[in-house]
């Protein structure tokens, strides 16, 4: 599967650097920020030396920024135009700005290879220059390499023009075009080729461009998971963990906020950060049943992002074991506390459960588990394995779902009577329930989405301790009435396909994915599907008709329309 | 002034009047024929006939001449005179005797064939106007005006000239004789008009009234239709991909269609024309074309050409002129203002496919993948559309 990208520092980057505007009218510098680096990437000031350059490393106009050997920065300026240098490239930054509005703005490039994604802006043109070339760009993507005998100027989406400084000799370049100048003064253009194109793609996807729109907190997932160890049981202390292992930035606090379900206060305990891994102990007197909210508060600078991302408002849960009394035969009573891992549960994943019956003297011949979905209305047996008096069993994923699941244990005597004892004592007519959450962790992902394109997608659903016997994307463009189904092409445990271009339109896709299990049934995610379906951005291309014409006295003008979609 | 001199004004006009006089003479029992060969020009340089300054008639004169000729072979001898008289009537103003003379008497079978030359020296020649009272009378003020015409402008004053003359039986064989011949036998007589249509080939008026400038057609034989003083020759040219104004197209084309219609063509006439079916080149479809008039002033130093401004006409459906039309007229703001001006006079912009092909980001579009573009972007109603133009 692959690792998914906390966006956590690019939405407080975006804060940061709208925030940092003043109101006020002075001029300033430019400020940009380099939001990713891989390997070695260095920074110099026009006052200090080079030193090394850390995700949030703030520039400034007159910073220069270099990429060693199989190195790459990712910078943004405050309107989200992206830089991405890779390796073996440096770049100078220039620009001026007053209030919210940039005046000038220039990244001069000495040698190298950088792609591009500027944002339109009403007045200011963004300005790449390299010792052999210069080019004015206003809301274009691509990309420009620099260094050798000639300089190559490809654009992607919009249109920029490209001036050879040597010779002063300049030319549009458009959707899907190269520009070369080279260093006697020649200035030439040709169709983009696939190598230059996907060099672009490339970039954009490493950057993590999603379009138009942050990510939204279901995008955010922590790889390695939240735990609880051990799995909260009433009264007995649990260690909380947070592992940001994937996450590319400075974590300088993480904070964990609970509360027991059904009540209003959430308690902080700070947590110990040991490199990504944040935990702490919630004493057991905090753990009540029946579960246990929570969220945990993660400072990046002088920021804070909430996983879950809705925080107190939408917290995640944890159920809490209990100790449960059985019905009595004969002289037996039981009372138990049944355990269920991992904790918290997740949907669609095996749940190993264990109930520790070591304090019961009788003799025990057999243990089953009985549980069934909420609204179903046969329970399922699953018969536990006893080993010492202890019960353990699987439940399959399949089984996990939203929004609980329902038990009871039989426990067989091993007497003349082989006597059955219910644990709770009510059994099938009170069972003990687990709060199941939704499925949300497989979302579909998307190449660069640009509006009448053909788009791919794929979907990994790996996590599902399930058998997947089909995968369904239904989409369809903002606002528009009805989805169309893509069924995906399984490979392995990843599903993929191709949206259909007239259905890619800027600025959002809709969508829902359809996953069909081996015992018939299918989920949606989100589970609400066509009700309340989640949107990807499209990005918007800029489109350009010509059409030559000749007026009454013979000259000739070319009529051009722009628009984007 | 030298009587003789005052008498030889005015100018070559008097004196050409002279030459003009032979007429069909009739001799007494005689038939006598005279023949008058000169040509009509709309434009007369006076100063190709006459010396100004010294009032007297160019010897050089070509291409005017007077033959008389008898059909008695056996006629020998036969001595006449000439009367002339001379009116003239200046554009806007009536009729006046200009002058009334006698020439001298002289056989007219040793002078079968007389020129200019044989008038340029007053007096000197065998054949002149008889001195003696009574002789030679003129119009002192008329002949002043054209005099003082004919100093300011080099062409004679436009009018009519009307000459009529008479040639009579001589009272004798004496060419001195000075006796008035009123009396005088009349063997016959003759009238002529001279009509000088303008005082300078400016004059003439050469105007295209359609196609108007810019215009374009879908059809492939227009008519065209003009106004003229005078007549005309109508030449078409194609106007080539790099021709940038219509005069490139006059002179570095050759002509599509040329019709004349003076002395050439006798069966074109008139003030308009439809491009013939069977002409030589048609015309085509996204061609452009110059069309230009010119109007023929026949003066006596040639034929001047007075030319119309060339009209620039186009060949084309306009197809993606009214797809683009449609579309952008339900645009309200600037795309749609500058789309109209730009279709408007006197840009009267049309897509034009010799220039180039419509292009989508680059990738060429016909007309049916334009129109089905056009039908998608107008289901768009929060559209927003940049108009330019650029000038190649």
């Amino acid at each position: 599967m692959t690792k998914k990208i906390v966006t956590i520092c690019v939405l407080v980057l975006l804060g940061v650097l709208s925030l940092g505007q003043k109101t006020q009218q002075d001029k300033k510098d430019i400020s940009a920020y380099i939001v990713k680096v891989i390997r070695d990437v260095n920074m110099k000031s026009p006052t200090t030396g080079w030193q090394k350059a850390v995700p949030l490393s703030k520039l400034k106009s007159g910073y220069e920024v270099q990429t060693d050997k199989g190195s790459l920065a990712m910078i943004l300026f405050a309107d989200q135009s992206k830089l991405i240098l890779r390796e073996k490239s440096t770049v100078t930054i220039r620009g001026e700005v007053q209030g919210k509005e940039i005046l000038s703005r220039s990244v001069h490039m000495d040698r190298g290879n950088m792609i591009f994604n500027v944002k339109k802006a009403e007045t200011e043109q963004f300005r790449f220059s390299s010792p052999i070339s210069v080019a004015s760009i206003r809301g274009t993507e691509g990309g420009y390499n620099t260094g050798g005998s000639a300089d190559f100027f490809t654009i992607s989406s919009g249109l920029a023009e490209f001036t050879n400084s040597i010779s002063g000799r300049s030319t549009m370049v458009s959707t899907g075009n190269t520009g070369i100048a080279d260093s006697s003064g020649g200035m030439n253009i040709r169709k983009a080729n696939k190598k230059e194109l996907d060099n672009i793609e490339n970039g954009s996807k490493e950057g993590g461009d999603q379009g138009h729109s942050a990510g939204s907190a279901r995008n955010v997932t922590v790889s390695g998971t939240i735990g609880f160890d051990p799995s909260p049981s009433v009264g007995n202390a649990t260690t909380a963990k947070l592992d940001l292992s994937p996450t590319d930035t400075v974590i300088s606090r993480v904070a964990f906020f609970y509360r027991t379900k059904g009540t209003t206060q959430f308690t902080q305990a700070d947590m110990s950060l040991d490199g990504k891994i944040a935990s702490v102990e919630v004493p057991g007197a905090k753990i009540q049943s029946p579960g246990l909210e929570y969220y945990f508060a993660i400072s990046i600078g002088n920021h804070t992002l909430n996983l879950p991302s809705g925080g107190s408002g939408a917290p995640g849960s944890v159920n809490v074991s209990k100790a449960v009394t059985s019905s009595t035969s004969g002289l037996v009573t039981i009372t138990a506390t049944p355990v269920f891992n991992p904790s918290p549960v997740r949907s669609f994943t095996n749940i190993q459960s264990s109930l520790d019956l070591s304090s019961v003297t009788a003799t025990l011949s057999g243990v089953t588990l009985r549980y069934r979905r909420s609204g179903d209305a046969v329970f399922k047996s699953l018969a536990l394995t006893l080993s010492n008096k202890i019960a353990n069993g699987t439940v399959p994923g399949i089984d996990v779902r939203a929004p609980e699941l329902e038990y009871y244990f039989e426990i067989k005597l091993a007497d003349s009577l082989n006597a059955e004892i219910l644990l709770p004592g009510d059994g099938a007519s009170n069972p003990m329930k687990i709060t199941v959450p939704p499925l949300t962790r497989i979302a579909p992902e998307f190449g660069l989405l640009k509006s009448k394109n053909v788009g791919s997608v794929r979907v990994d659903f790996s996590s599902l301790q399930a058998n997947v016997t089909a995968v369904s994307l239904f989409y369809r463009k903002q606002n528009d009435q009805t989805f169309t189904e893509l069924i995906l092409t399984p490979s392995g445990q990843v599903a993929s396909g191709q949206l259909a271009a007239e259905k890619v339109r800027f600025p959002k896709l809709e969508y829902y994915t359809s996953i069909r299990l081996d015992d018939g049934s299918t989920i949606f995610i989100p589970e609400d599907g066509a009700s309340n379906p989640e949107a990807t951005a499209v990005q918007a291309i800029q489109r350009e008709l010509r059409i030559p014409g000749q007026t009454g006295s013979l000259q000739k003008k070319v009529l051009v329309l722009k628009w984007s979609e | 002034m030298n009587p003789s001199m005052k008498r030889s004004a005015p100018f070559g006009i008097i004196l050409l009047a002279v030459v003009f006089s032979w007429l069909p003479a009739q001799a007494q029992n005689s038939p006598v024929k005279a023949d008058l060969v000169f040509q009509m020009y709309d434009v007369v340089y006076l100063t190709d006939f006459v010396d100004i300054k010294s009032q007297q008639l160019n010897p050089n004169i070509s291409g005017i001449y007077l033959t008389i000729s008898s059909s008695d072979a056996t006629l020998k001898e036969k001595w006449v005179c000439v009367y002339v008289e001379l009116h003239v009537q200046l554009r806007g103003e009536s009729d006046q005797e200009l002058m009334h003379a006698f020439t001298n008497n002289f056989d007219m079978m040793k002078f079968p064939v007389l020129a200019a030359n044989n008038f340029s020296n007053s007096g000197s020649g065998p054949v002149s106007l008889r001195d003696g009272a009574g002789n030679y009378w003129e119009n002192s003020s008329l002949r002043q005006r054209l005099e003082d015409m004919a100093t300011k402008n080099p062409t004679a004053p436009p009018g009519k000239y009307t000459i009529r003359m008479e040639v009579r039986e001589a009272t004798s064989t004496n060419p001195n004789d000075k006796k008035v011949p009123s009396n005088a036998q009349v063997l016959g007589g003759d009238a002529k008009t001279v009509t000088v249509q303008y005082s300078t080939a400016d004059e003439v008026f050469v105007e295209i009234n359609d196609p108007k400038n810019g215009s374009f057609f879908s059809n492939l034989a227009p008519t065209f239709s003009w106004t003229s003083s005078a007549p005309v020759k109508l030449s078409v040219y194609e106007a080539l991909t790099n021709h940038r104004s219509a005069q490139d197209a006059l002179t570095g084309g050759s002509p599509c269609l040329v019709r004349k219609s003076y002395g050439d063509n006798p069966d074109f006439t008139g003030t308009s024309l439809t491009y013939p079916g069977n002409a030589e080149r048609k015309l085509e479809q996204n061609k452009a074309y110059v069309l230009q008039v010119e109007g023929r002033v026949a003066t006596n130093r040639g034929d001047v050409m007075r030319q119309s401004l060339p009209v620039v006409f186009r060949v084309t459906d306009d197809k993606v002129g009214q797809m683009l039309d449609n579309f952008l007229n339900s645009f309200s703001g600037s795309a749609s203002a500058t789309y109209a001006t730009l279709r408007a006079d006197p840009n009267n912009w049309v897509a034009w496919s010799p220039y180039g092909n419509t292009t989508l980001d680059g990738s060429t579009l016909t007309d049916v993948d334009l129109q089905n573009l056009i039908n998608d972007l107008a289901k768009n109603s929060d559209l927003k559309i940049q108009l330019g133009v650029e000038n190649q």
